[in-house]
This record gives structure tokens, sequence and C-alpha cells, in this order.
């Protein structure tokens, strides 16, 4: 590597300026960002933002934060130059325009996004005591969770928390976890996030396997000009149920169960070349039903430092420790707060979990058009089992870690033009003694992946992005699988207000050491399947995105409608075998998805009454037995979500969340033949309330968390999260 | 702010409705026949027959005292008298789960403690489910000349 820097450095220019807001009062905050490159800034306390040693070239610039419209200008930087800019951010109560990086794979608007994609901000996350990430999802348009498990337009359905059918992404850094597959979802710093960005539909193409049928980016937070640092704390309560029947067999559901946490963060750029945030959370709870209580944890950090003009290096650190008794499966529905405890049934898994991320990412900017990132990555985790409350001996816990690179090459062929390159190599080994048995307890299934996309603008109005990605696995000394998956997108913008688009893309998921070589009875009878194939996708998507003024002064909303269809090959689902009289995760269905996914934000520009409702329909069938099709398994025909929020005065915000999901049109009969009434499902009816007060230096929020006091099932055999009241301090110093 | 008073409080009052959801299912119901064969015991060792089932693994007579509220019990199958070929039984109000020891009780004396299985349900390891609000039939053989041991092997340490 012998990239000189001392030229581009001496030549280089300055680009600063003023964020204000529409009244010309300093903005600070706002994100300032040279679109492609790695140049950005954060405006301060009077709005000012500086962007030093910048090569001298033409870029875009895009002004953001959240609720304002994001400000976009081209300007053209000579060497030793010092522009100034002044912006003025318009208060935009909807969050029309984001700039979003997942769906391309460089920065972007949402509008000009090719695909479907659905963005949740932070101020979503803060003002729903959302504590962990999955939490945050069931408010994302299209998105359903089955316990932590998310199905995206109903791509997951529900596999027992193995396997995960979304690619999950922290900082553009792949983050499934190496032994089930699935999503470690406390391992991500919510006070830390910036945004997360959920791509709807099958993205292989760009992002592997594992993005079967979408993908979920968290993006942290950059590092302010002016040290921040902030604390949430609460304590919340689950009242007893109303049910005798579920009251009489356990003597802790006739008392309040309380749960609370704190967290803690602090960020800064210290210097032009240095800056770091870190975040601290725990959260402890007596759980709602028996053998739900523990503890958890995280602390994470992310350190910048510039190295200089043309090299950064962003580094990642995340731990987590969770400690609690897990409640699998009930007893019955008639004593649906106690877990299974049989001779032949065990509903209960305590663990101790312990994991580890540590994912450094440099970008390099060769010149004002080529910019190269390398994400890198460790991540680590072992499981420990709590046997008559004390930890087991070492031999029975489960170890898994990845770790691999990718490099990136973005590369701006001006003209409105983009080429993409990349390849990556994943190394995925897994040690368990508990779940595997045997004599062999070690497996691993490395990955090298080589990827591709160019996009080009034609007659100004229409936008053509055409990609590929090959990925090798090896499964074992002699099995390698190898899958092609490539992807077509096509977005016209008919006005400034209106895009429409479409889209095909390819997705894969290799099965996880888990699903093939699992081979234990803790709970259920499960025995291996080396045989195991990649479940496959094949998604189309047109959809149209717009914005809209109501014929109803200072009214303005936008809307998306998607009509979609996936199909999807060889989905691994787990089956009772009657001749092994056990379970085992086969490839057994072939499915398709035929949907609409409509969503609609509307609201006062001033931000005091904002309205946001979510439909998705989905038509799953079963067609394995093409002489008996069958509805997918865990499968919602309609889901709707809807929000408002009212600020009846300045400081005053009252809030209601309300989820509906249909009842599953099929659910998985084996199970049931376990687990006494694990076959029964209702739909899904819940409202969430808050109030939230603004003192300045510390809101206060109440919320009430499925207040209607509704009873349900999100996966088999287990109660939701029963009404719960929250009292929540927030404080931004 | 009136009218948002006022519709927050139809919110509410929407909210706290009548609709909660998941309610604790109906019990379920285990029924069947009872084939009898061999030679049967004498009339006044049996006093009562019945169909248990049990979601546990008695490894005592004890046991199954100690959790006799967890056992399905049928009415007396011997009603009719001895010697009887086949009987048929219905247990209603049977708490939804999984049963793992099965079978058919000789009350051989006056007491509870005094009973003794002598057929037991071997099928998928004597294992069946009770869901809520169905019935699960059962049917099992009853051979006097082979009584099933007791306690049963899973017991032996």
């Amino acid at each position: 590597m012998c990239f000189s820097h001392t030229p581009l450095i001496a030549q280089s220019a300055t680009f600063s300026g003023t964020v204000q807001t529409e009244d010309g009062k300093p903005f600070p905050g706002a994100t300032i960002r040279l679109s492609g490159t790695g140049y950005g800034a954060v405006s301060d306390i009077n709005g000012q933002f500086t962007v030093k040693s910048v090569p001298p070239s033409v870029y875009q610039v895009l002004v953001s934060s959240v609720g304002y419209l994001t400000q976009k200008e081209t300007i053209s930087l000579k060497a030793g130059e010092a522009l100034v800019r002044t912006y003025r951010l318009r208060e935009e109560a909807l969050q029309t325009d984001e700039v979003v990086i997942t769906a391309a794979r460089r920065e972007q608007l949402n509008s000009e996004a090719p695909v479907s994609i659905a963005v949740l901000g932070a101020k979503d996350i803060e003002v729903r005591n959302i504590v962990q990430l999955d939490d945050a999802l069931r408010y994302t348009p299209g998105v359903q969770l089955s316990d932590n498990q998310v199905n995206v337009r109903g791509s997951t359905g529900f596999s027992y928390g193995v396997g995960s059918r979304i690619q999950f992404l922290v900082d553009g850094v792949p983050m499934l976890n190496a032994d089930t597959g699935g999503i470690a979802f406390n391992l991500v710093p919510t006070a830390q996030i910036k945004q997360v960005e959920v791509i709807k539909g099958p993205g292989s193409a760009l992002y592997g396997g594992g993005a079967l049928g979408g993908v979920i980016n968290v993006i942290t937070k950059d590092f302010p000009e002016k040290p921040e640092t902030s604390f949430r704390s609460y304590v919340g309560v689950h009242p007893p149920v109303r049910y005798t029947e579920w009251k009489q067999n356990w003597a802790g559901s006739q008392r309040n169960r309380y749960f609370w946490g704190a967290n803690i963060s602090r960020s800064e750029q210290v210097t032009p070349k240095l800056g770091y945030w870190m975040n601290a959370n725990y959260t402890q709870t007596e759980g709602y039903f028996q053998n739900s209580d523990g503890y958890e944890g995280y602390l994470a950090a992310k350190l910048g430092y510039q190295f200089s003009s043309q090299l950064k290096m962003e580094t990642l650190i995340t731990s987590s420790l969770t400690h609690k008794n897990g409640f699998v499966y009930w007893a019955s529905g008639r004593d649906a707060l106690r877990v299974a405890k049989t001779s032949l049934l065990n509903g209960s898994s305590d663990n101790e979990v312990r994991r580890l991320a540590i994912l450094p990412v440099f970008t390099f900017l060769v010149n004002p058009s080529v910019f190269i990132s390398l994400k890198n990555r460790f991540y680590g985790g072992t499981t420990i089992p709590i046997w008559n409350g004390a930890l087991v001996e070492r031999d029975q816990w489960t170890t898994g870690a990845r770790f691999g690179s990718e490099l990136q090459v973005n590369i701006d062929l001006k003209a409105k033009r983009y080429l993409i390159l990349g390849a990556g190599f994943d190394q995925n080994a897994t040690n368990s003694k508990r779940f595997f048995g045997g004599d062999d307890t070690n497996f691993a299934q490395p990955e090298w992946a080589a990827f591709g996309q160019y996009e080009q603008q034609l007659f100004k109005k229409i936008n053509l992005v055409a990609g590929f990605r090959l990925d090798h696995y090896e499964i074992s000394s002699n099995e390698v699988v190898q899958r092609f998956s490539p992807k077509l997108n096509v977005s016209y913008t008919l006005n400034p207000a209106l895009n429409l688009r479409v889209a095909w893309g390819y997705g894969f998921r290799v099965p996880g050491i888990t699903e093939r070589y699992v081979n234990n009875s803790e709970f259920l009878p499960v025995i291996p399947n080396t045989q195991l194939r990649p479940e496959i996708s094949n998604g189309y998507e047109a959809g149209l995105k717009g914005f809209f003024v109501l014929p109803i002064e200072d009214w303005a909303g936008q809307y998306d409608v998607a009509a979609f269809s996936n199909q999807y090959t060889d989905l691994v689902e787990p089956k009772f075998q009657n001749n092994a009289r056990a379970f085992q995760f086969v490839n057994l269905t072939k499915g398709q998805i035929n949907g609409l996914d409509v969503s609609v934000s509307a609201g006062r520009k001033d931000g005091r009454l904002l309205f946001n409702l979510a439909y998705l329909f989905l038509d799953g069938k079963d067609r394995s037995d093409p002489n008996n099709v069958l509805p997918l398994n865990y499968r919602s025909k309609h889901l709707l979500q809807a929000s408002i929020s009212v600020s009846p005065l300045r400081r005053l915000e009252v809030g209601v969340d309300f989820r509906y999901a249909s009842t599953f049109e099929r659910v998985d009969s084996d199970f049931g033949n376990f687990i006494p009434d694990a076959t029964l499902h209702l739909p899904t009816k819940v409202w969430d309330t808050r109030l939230r007060y603004d003192f300045g230096k510390i809101q206060v929020s109440l919320l009430v968390k499925n207040a209607g006091e509704y009873y349900y099932m999100e996966r088999p055999a287990i109660l939701a999260p029963t009404r719960n009241f929250i009292l929540q301090l927030q404080s931004n110093l | 702010m009136n009218r948002i008073h006022l519709v927050l409080l139809i919110l509410f009052a929407v909210i706290s409705g009548c609709d909660h959801g998941f309610e604790p299912p109906e019990r379920g119901k285990i029924s069947g026949t009872i084939i009898f064969k061999g030679k049967w015991p004498p009339a006044e060792e049996v006093r009562a027959l019945y169909f248990g089932a049990a979601p546990f693994t008695p490894c005592s007579v004890d046991d199954i005292v100690a959790r006799f509220s967890e056992v399905a019990l049928s009415n007396d199958l011997n009603a009719s008298g001895t010697g009887i070929e086949e009987a048929t039984f219905s247990i209603s109000d049977v708490n939804p789960a999984v049963y793992v020891y099965s079978g058919v009780y000789l009350q051989y004396g006056p007491t509870v403690l005094e009973i003794k299985p002598v057929g037991v349900f071997s099928e998928n390891n004597g294992a069946f489910i009770v869901s809520s609000g169905q019935t699960t039939e059962i049917d099992l053989t009853v051979d006097f000349d082979q009584l099933p041991p007791f306690p049963p092997a899973s017991c032996s340490p």
C-alpha cells in the first residue's frame, strides 16, 4: 500500500460554516456529510462546523438532523480553499427524507433508495423506553416479532430462536451469533443508536448469507463537537394477572412483579482527530412469570481517530452479560405463568451468556472519487448453563466465535455513476459438548465472498442499480456450498414528490452450526442433520414513495406503497421424526408470500401532532406439496401498526401506539404434540401509551405498555408481556 | 385542551374495554377402551379398577399419594363386576399437560395406599398429551397373567 498522503494534505481544502434554524438561530447537533466519503462533522453549540483537510474535488453535501428536512448541495473545493457556507434547516415534523446507507452501501436520500427501507430514529427509541432493540422493531412498518425473532414481510415465521432469516449489521458489520445464527439484541448500545435501517426483501446481493428476507442495519451515533452526557433510568411493574387459574399454582404471580434499569452515556469529539462515546446499561427483572427473573447489562464504546486527511479508524467495542432464568414454554394454557417441568419436558433454560464484539473499521480516501473501507470483526460468546443456582463446569459451556474482514471500494465514476467492489472472509466456529454431544464438539463454517454493484442515473430521472455477490461456504472438509446472488433495481423519479421503483433480488441462508449438528434432549429431543441445504429466496417488488400536502393548514405527509412477491425454497424447520423419536431440522418448505406493504405518515409541520399508519397484507402459501397447498406456519395475514403523538403543551407529549396482528394462519402441530396448548394462538391487539413532560434538563415519562391488559402469544406456549407501568427519567447534560 | 382530554378519555375507555385476549382455556378429556386378558384375581381382591394418568413417573405408591391431585382418575371400571372383557372410560375436566405414566390401577385394599398398576400405557414411551378443550383417546390392554413391573424400570438408579 503505497498511497502518498502528503501531496493531498498539502493541496487540501477546508469546508466550514454554520447550521441555523429557519429563524436564524444556531442549530447544534446537525450532521454535515460529504456524500460518498468519510468526511463530515457535527455542528457545535453555536451551530458551527469545520471539515478540515478535504481533498479538492466536487462533493455533494448533506446536512441533516432528525425532524428536519435534509439540505443537499453540490460544492466544489479547490486546493487551499476555505469554503464557508450557511445552511438553514427547516423543521419537518415527519422524518421525510433521512440519509440512509444500507440500501446501496453508500449514503443516499431515502427517497432515492431503490428498495423498500424503513427507518427508525433515535427519538423513537428514547420516548418508548426501548431497553433492547427488538422492542423498537415492533414499531417498524412491515416487521413483526415472534418473541425476539424478527419477521420482515413474513420471511421468518418462527423457528425456535435458531437461525435468523434477516441479516443483522451494526455499522455495516454482520453480527449474527456464531452458534445459533440468531441475533443478540442486548449487545446493541441503544442510547447510541443514530438510526436503524430495515431493508425489506431479499438482500444477499449486498450482504450475503442470512439476508434471506431482509437486512437490519444499526447505525451508531457520530461524535458531537460539544461533550454530551445522558442518563436514563426507569422502574416498572407488572401487576398481577386477572385470571385465578394462572395464579393458583405460582405464589409469585399474586403480587406486583418489578423491573428496573439505568443507562448512562457520554460522547465527545476530544480533538479534531479523536472522538469517542461510551454507553453502559444495566437492567434487572423479577419476571412476569415463573422462572424469568435475572439481570443483564452491557458496556459499549466507540473510538474514532483520524490518522490523516485520508485515513480514519472507528472501533466499536461492546460486551454484554446476561444472567437469567429462561422460560421456554409453559406448563399449559391453564397454567400459563408456570414453566413446564415434568420428567419428560423441561421448559426452562437458565443460562449466563457473555458476549464480546470488537469491530474496527478503517476508511481510506484514495482520492475524492475512490473510497475504501475495511471492516473487521471479532465476535464471540459463551453460554454457561445455571444448574441449581450455580454455573456449571467449563466442559458444559457452549462457545462460539466468528471473525473476519470485508474490503469495500466505492468508486464515484462521476456523471451519477457509482461502482462498488468488495471481498470478504468470515470464520465461524462453535464448540459445545452440551448441544453437539458425541466425540466431535467443534464445528466451523468458514466463508469467502466477492461482490460488486454498478449504479447509473439515466435521463436524470431513472436510477439503475445492478449487483451480485458470490459466496463460498466450507461446510465440512468434503462439502462446500456456493451461491450466486444477483439483484436489479430501477427507480424513476416522476417528480420531486413521487418516486417509483421496481426491484428484484436473491437471498439465501446457509443453515447454522446448531441446526446442522445439535444433538440434545434437554428441552425436547433433537438430533443432527448434516445434509441440510441452504434456504433460498427470490423476491420481486414494485413500489412508490411520495410526499403530499394536505388541504389542512400546515399539514404534510409521506407514503410508501409496495406490492411484493417472494418465493422461498428449502426453508429449514424442525420436524418430528417418528423413527428417531426426536425433532430434526430438515429442509421442508417451499413457500410463496405475496403481499402489500403500505405506510403513511402525516402531521403538522410544527411537530405537535404526528400520525403513522402501516398495514401489511401477507398471503403466505406452503407449496411443499403441490396437491395440498397450505398456509405458511406462524404467519399473520394482516398486520396493522398505528401511532399518534400529540403535544397539547410545548413541553408535554402524549403518544399512543397500537399493534394488530391477525391469528397465525397455521401453527406447527408437531410442537403441539409435545407441549400442551402450544397450537393456541389469538390475534394480537396491543395498545401502548405514553406521557412525557420536558422539564428542561430532565424529561419524565409515564408509559403504560399493553394498556388494554390484553393477553396474547407471539410464539407458541409463552405469554407475551402482560400490562406494565413504567416511570422513566431522562436527563441530557 | 378540552377536546384532547375528551379524545384521551374515549381512547382509554376503548382500551380498557372487554377484550382481554387469551383466557385460561377449557380443560381436556381422556377417553378410551380397556381390554382385559388373562385370569382375573379373586373378586374380594378387586375392590375397584381405575384408569389413572399421571404427569410424573411414580416410583412408589407414596409418590402417587403425594401428588394425587395431579392424577387424572376415571370412575370405577369394575362397577359392573369382575370378569368383564372390555370397559370404556371417559375423564373430563383433565388438566392440560403431558402425561407420562398412565394405566389401570387395581385397588386391592380399603385404602388408597393399597393400589398397584395392572396395565400400563406404553405407546410413545408411555407419554401422551392432553390439550385444552380436546379429547385424547387412549386404548390399552390389561393382561392379568403378565402384570407390569412396579416401580417402573425408569425409577431404577
